[in-house]
């Protein structure tokens, strides 16, 4: 992670805090160790929890299935409940959102073929037959922020997640098709079956009418590899929703050790 | 819980616009005629103390721009266009006058959304909608 990764983390919790509510982290000892060494541990206000990642013995290919520790920790968690990447930052209160609706997504996603597969493309467990009432034709959606109200539905969704990436081992030639269909599809496919309305936080990724997320999603290729983007988005990140946290003790520590001595920041 | 930050307010510093003036044609003259930024400094550094603008902050930024110009020319990236235009406000150079520094758009959108197809680029580090311009709510921060 970079400075500019490090601080939307730092900023998705934070503001979800200010405008939402509790946060808990759900990592692996590697990312604890991450956490500690950047001094982060006390960001999350209702801890960090490793226990679940690092105990789990599902037969899950952490290659093909990257993503399947989301579904892990979202299964710890009781609904109603919010999973939230840390590359998120949600700006303001969507309270009443929630109240409105059993799930909320991100948003939808377009049904492209070559990344949501033709269900005889996508590799199977052995004796798996996807069942027959999954409606194919409705639209993915993106996950990077996830809110179930009923617990039922939260665990039909991952029971039947879970049924395709277990025992699931054979390598396809790329490593986006199957996580996707297991976390994003097959939600939009559990939420159809199960006729419970599935809405989003955004109408459109791009629409300037959002005034409620932002997502580093995809570029955070391009942050990685160009070190002046990574300063102007910190930058301007600070600006708009630094004040927002200006009496913060976190923050106004966090802002202290970590970009003291970076002043391109500022 | 009333939302504090104004997503909208335009930050930009107030300077004279011979100051801007100057400013165009100093980085028209190295964004586009490759002329050296290191002999524009001294005058530079002049013309702030009379403007009583912050020269190391404006050297900064203008080095930032004419980097970010580079980095443009060679990748052609649709968001790194939009950075560029954030960064030359920073340099005092407005919307027109950025438009004037004829720095080509690639990827010319629509304002009202981008299509996920158009900037569609999937790599290793990809996930299903990455996109090559892909963060979402950019105009919360600044971005066009």
């Amino acid at each position: 992670m970079n400075d500019a990764e490090i601080l939307t983390m730092v900023l998705s919790a934070l503001m979800w805090q200010k405008y939402n509510g509790s946060i808990k982290l759900y990592t692996d000892n590697r990312g604890y160790e991450f956490i500690i060494e950047h001094g982060l541990l006390s960001l999350w206000d209702k801890g960090i929890d490793t226990e679940v990642l690092e105990n789990n013995t599902y037969p899950i290919d952490p290659e093909i299935f990257w993503a399947a520790g989301k579904l892990m920790a979202l299964e710890t968690q009781t609904a109603p409940c919010v999973m939230l990447d840390t590359d998120l930052i949600v700006v303001r209160s969507i309270h009443e959102q929630l109240e409105q609706t059993d799930i909320i997504a991100l948003h939808a996603e377009i049904l492209e073929p070559d990344v949501y597969l033709h269900p005889s493309l996508l590799k199977q467990p052995l004796d798996f037959k996807f069942p027959d009432y999954y409606n194919w034709t409705v639209s993915p959606s993106n996950t990077a922020f996830l809110y179930i109200r009923d617990e039922s539905f939260k665990k039909f969704y991952l029971n039947e997640s879970k049924q395709f990436m277990f025992n699931n081992y054979e390598k396809p030639k790329e490593l986006v098709t199957q996580m996707v269909f297991a976390e994003q599809r097959m939600l939009s496919i559990c939420a159809d079956h199960m006729g419970l309305p599935l809405t989003y936080l955004i109408s459109d990724p791009f629409t300037l009418s959002n005034m409620d997320v932002i997502h580093l999603w995809g570029f955070k290729s391009l942050l990685r590899e160009n070190k002046n983007i990574q300063n102007l988005y910190v930058k301007q990140l600070l600006n708009t929703l630094g004040k927002e946290l200006s009496t913060n003790a976190f923050f106004l520590h966090f802002m202290e050790s970590y970009f003291q001595n970076q002043p391109n920041y500022l | 819980m009333q939302v504090e930050s104004d997503f909208t307010k335009d930050n930009t510093p107030q300077v004279s616009n011979d100051f801007r003036q100057y400013i165009f044609i100093l980085a028209q003259d190295i964004a586009l005629y490759s002329e050296s930024f290191e002999k524009k400094k001294k005058n530079l550094r002049v013309r702030c103390e009379r403007e009583m603008v912050e020269y190391n902050t404006l050297e900064y930024n203008l080095t930032l721009f004419f980097e970010l110009v580079e980095d443009y020319r060679k990748s052609n990236d649709q968001v790194l266009y939009r950075f560029l235009k954030l960064q030359a406000g920073f340099c005092y150079i407005d919307e027109p006058n950025f438009v004037k520094l004829q720095i080509p758009n690639a990827g010319k959108v629509n304002n009202e959304s981008i299509s996920s197809d158009v900037c569609r680029n999937r790599t290793s580090d990809s996930t299903s909608s990455d996109l090559q311009g892909g963060i979402v709510g950019g105009h919360l921060f600044g971005l066009d």
